[in-house]
């Protein structure tokens, strides 16, 4: 058992992390849940696979702001990154924006807007869809 | 097609070089990943999970940490490394599939991820070499960082406070934990005063943060040397003073935009006062975990990775591609291992022999890295009083006026322009993707600002006049710039090389092609379309004795000459002169085995200039004779701890008036020879009379096959005979003084001091 337990190791088979860059397979990622407690609101996103845990940050952009706090937990190989949005900006923020949520900073040119940037298959970007405010819970 | 293409493996690379009229084609310098002579033992101690209660964390941290050191711990205090890994998962569950998790402490069925084990490999080498060296834990921070705005960098830095404390208190009045042994072990063994520290991703702002936060506290500890491997640099904190290295890995999945660069460009000019060196590595094919062992797949459990994606079909960073430019994992950690090892045996050790690698003087990287000259890259940035800056390009007007206030003009160019540094000056825009262009910071803090040239005509040049007072150059060392290959606007997959003209007040010019000296303009591999091709300034550094030709005492202008391709675009940044070498200026010395056993005298000589004011340090070779290892007396004694090779060094620094500071550096191997040999130079019972002498000595007790040197109090031998005659003439030209006179033999060798006084 040890042996076979050394091979897997040795063929990178176990525990393998998810990995952070383009060559990656692409990871899906969804808004979970969006839920507002005094002034804060908290927009989680989920994933089936682990979200990659290193030295980066994951980044959550709506309509023309961007937040970077949040907690990360992953569990049984799954990932959910849960954001904390002052409820204020969230309320100033247009229901429908797209919303994308990349690893490590976009650096927009002036004029330059996240989605030329974040487009499909542009990892490590996800297009998370339109936010959804009927989703907000209080 | 590429240099790294045609030449990706080392006997290649130095094929390529000889064919760039590169002369250096192997490693001259020592090797500073060969391993040291120490046996080393490792210990760990572990006081909870939640045990450190730190300002700036909440809840508590844990304090846990590995420790290798020499095992007898005879000699010393031992300087100290202090190693800090970076944010990864901190558990994970022990049952199979062995899922990861960012919990803190680790649930129920979970154990802990052991990161700061990681280092290990690094940890026994440096311990092997005579220092101490702490692997912290800090998964505590891992754990909540990213729901804190500074992201748990002060809490970092407390953590390394907080164990170097322990350490303190554990070398001053004991009571170091049952699992290190006794309370008293670590009693005056550790040199709080000589820290070098170590961070790896978040861990290398957190070691930038403890460097200050140590500073702010009153220096309580000496830290000498900051080593930021493949970093975060989220909040441009500034270091100072202190001198730094960062490590760049081209093929960095996970910090992709290699921001750490930023510890470099940002110091650079901040603090007139700064003497330290700055340092930047651009390790080619190096990725951000494999570093870390733990974090390498294959030598881990759990939520080990290849931050580039195994499955990455990048020509350069695709692991899985043939023919990349990736490094094995054995390589990234020897690449890592020597290199660091370089940086801390200078900076905190005091060691001097390994400045070639460090200043770009020698290209070549020594063969324990496992990489070539074609994958490896060294920035390097002199403190202040070893440059004289030509031209920072660091503002706007240094297009037209350079840092001397003299003129700087472009002809024939098809553009040119300074770009990409402080807010009020317009980004290069190399290319749309910050990952691609490191240098170029972000959209509130801008990075490095750098002179682009673009031409499309032979002629085309970019030059510098030289003010009437700098003209001067017969003291200076090299020239040096940094530069990159501007890929947006090149041919891909093609290198570039341009002259470099010194012209004097007669009008003579001396050319060197930049190829001669560095590989730095080549076209920055990959493909991939975020992250690929990057651009990474490197040194170019041209020796003045290549511009030999020209009167040196008068040089007027510093030309750039685009005639080595009909087309191509650069980014430069940095041109100023160094002196190291300060002209007429260095050290020799000699040295004499005294008496019988370890002894051995040293003698220097130093040529300076007057007004020089001279500081030497010496370094016998020997860190088993703890502080002893090292003098600085005119005319040492050391007494080696054993038989042995030894390298002893001549540290020497004259401080100019100009305050320009100069150092020299000699070194030479000194043989004590086994105990046999001394028990025979005990039998072997000679004495030279009369003593003091004045026409004649005569040796007593010797064979005639014997031989007789005597040397000068410079160890110059000035006399060498056999003693086959009762009596032996001291020639006339020998004047009043100390000389030491040597007797050889099969049986062994024996010095004495002899007194000439005619």
């Amino acid at each position: 058992m040890k042996r076979i337990l050394q091979l897997l190791m040795m063929l990178g088979l176990l525990g393998a992390a998810t990995q952070p860059t383009a060559a990656q397979d692409k990871q899906r990622a969804r808004i979970g849940q969006i839920k507002q407690e005094n002034d804060k609101v908290t927009v989680t996103v989920k994933s089936s696979k682990e979200f990659y845990v290193g030295g980066n940050v994951h980044i959550l952009y709506m309509g023309d702001k961007s937040y970077s706090l949040y907690d990360q937990q992953n569990e049984d190989g799954k990932g959910t990154l849960k954001f904390y949005v002052p409820a204020d900006e969230f309320n100033a923020i247009k229901d429908g924006a797209r919303v994308y949520m990349s690893y490590g900073e976009l650096i927009l040119e002036e004029g330059e807007k996240v989605e030329d940037v974040c487009k499909e298959n542009f990892c490590p970007c996800w297009s998370l869809g339109k936010l959804n405010k009927k989703q907000l819970k209080k | 097609m590429t240099l790294k293409r045609y030449f990706s493996k080392g006997f290649f690379s130095a094929f390529m070089l000889l064919l760039a009229g590169i002369a250096a084609t192997a490693q001259t310098t020592p090797d500073p990943g060969v391993p040291g002579p120490y046996a080393v033992t490792k210990g760990e101690y572990n006081f909870g999970d939640l045990a450190a209660d730190l300002d700036s964390l909440t809840p508590n941290a844990e304090v846990r940490a590995s420790v290798h050191y020499p095992t007898t711990l005879v000699g010393g205090p031992f300087p100290v490394i202090v190693l800090l890994h970076g944010r990864h998962s901190t558990c994970y569950r022990i049952t199979p599939p062995n899922t990861s998790s960012l919990a803190w402490p680790c649930p129920t069925g979970y154990t802990s991820i052991e990161s700061f084990q990681g280092y290990d490999y690094h940890a026994r080498f440096m311990a092997s070499h005579g220092y101490i060296v702490i692997s912290i834990s800090c998964n505590a921070i891992n754990a909540v960082d990213n729901s804190m705005s500074n992201r748990g960098m002060p809490a970092r830095g407390q953590l390394v406070q907080y164990h170097l404390d322990l350490w303190n208190t554990w070398n001053t009045t004991g009571g170091a934990p049952a699992s290190l042994g006794l309370p008293a072990k670590f009693v005056g063994k550790l040199d709080m005063q000589r820290i070098g520290t170590m961070g790896h991703s978040r861990g290398g702002e957190g070691v930038v943060y403890h460097a200050l936060h140590n500073r702010a506290l009153g220096s309580p500890y000496g830290v000498k040397a900051v080593l930021t491997l493949a970093p975060v640099d989220f909040f441009r904190r500034k270091l100072n003073g202190i001198a730094l290295m960062n490590i760049a890995p081209y093929c960095d999945g996970d910090v992709s935009n290699l921001q750490g660069v930023y510890f470099y460009d940002d110091v650079r000019y901040t603090d007139t006062t700064d003497e330290t060196p700055k340092y930047n590595v651009l390790m080619l094919g190096g990725n951000h975990n494999f570093y870390n062992t733990v974090w390498t797949p294959g030598s881990y459990i759990a939520g080990t990775a290849d931050d580039w994606g195994a499955s990455s079909t990048d020509p350069h960073c695709g692991a899985s591609v043939a023919g990349n430019g990736r490094y094995d994992t054995t390589t990234q950690k020897m690449a890592y291992n020597t290199y660091a090892s370089a940086f801390f045996r200078q900076h905190v050790g005091g060691e001097q022999q390994f400045a070639p690698i460090l200043e770009t003087k020698d290209i070549v990287p020594p063969a324990s890295s496992l990489l070539d000259t074609t994958n490896v890259f060294v920035s390097y940035h002199p403190g202040r009083t070893e440059r004289l800056d030509i031209n920072r390009v660091d503002t706007l007007m240094n297009t037209t006026l350079n840092t001397m206030a003299d003129t700087v003009s472009t002809v024939g160019m098809l553009s040119s322009g300074i770009c990409g540094g402080g807010l009020a000056i317009p980004l290069c825009a190399v290319a749309t993707q910050q990952a691609k262009e490191p240098h170029r910071g972000t959209a509130s803090l801008k990075g490095l600002a750098q002179m682009g040239l673009r031409w499309n005509d032979t002629t085309a040049f970019y030059q510098n006049e030289l003010p009437p007072a700098r003209q001067d150059l017969s003291l200076i060392d090299a020239l040096q710039f940094r530069a990159a290959l501007r890929f947006n606007q090149c041919t891909p997959g093609v290198d570039l090389d341009f002259t470099v003209q010194m012209i004097d007040s007669a009008g003579n010019v001396a050319s060197q092609t930049v190829r001669e000296h560095s590989l730095a303009l080549f076209y920055q591999p990959g493909t991939s379309t975020t992250l690929l091709p990057k651009v990474m300034f490197n040194t170019v550094r041209i020796p003045m004795d290549s511009f030999a030709s020209i009167n040196l005492t008068k040089v007027t202008k510093v030309k750039f000459l685009f005639n080595k391709s009909a087309s191509g675009s650069i980014l430069i940044s940095d041109l100023a002169f160094v002196n190291k070498k300060c002209g007429k200026f260095g050290s020799t010395f000699g040295y004499s085995y005294d008496t019988v056993g370890y002894d051995v005298s040293f003698f220097d000589t130093i040529t300076n200039n007057v007004g020089d004011t001279i500081t030497k340090l010496w370094n016998f070779g020997n860190p088993a004779s703890g502080a002893n290892d090292t003098s600085t007396l005119h005319n040492p004694t050391h007494i080696y701890t054993s038989v042995g090779t030894y390298t002893a060094c001549l540290y020497t620094m004259a401080k100019r008036r100009n305050e320009w500071v100069c150092t020299d550096t000699v070194c030479t191997t000194i043989i004590i020879k086994p105990a046999l040999d001394v028990i025979n130079v005990n039998e072997y019972n000679v004495s030279v009379i009369p003593n003091p002498a004045r026409d004649y000595i005569q040796v007593i007790g010797a064979e005639k096959t014997d031989v007789l040197r005597i040397l000068n109090s410079m160890g110059q031998v000035v006399l060498t005979t056999n003693v086959n005659e009762p009596i032996i003439s001291l020639p006339s030209y020998l004047a009043n003084g100390m000389y030491y006179v040597v007797i050889s033999s099969p049986k062994g060798q024996v010095t004495t001091k002899l007194v000439i006084s005619r």
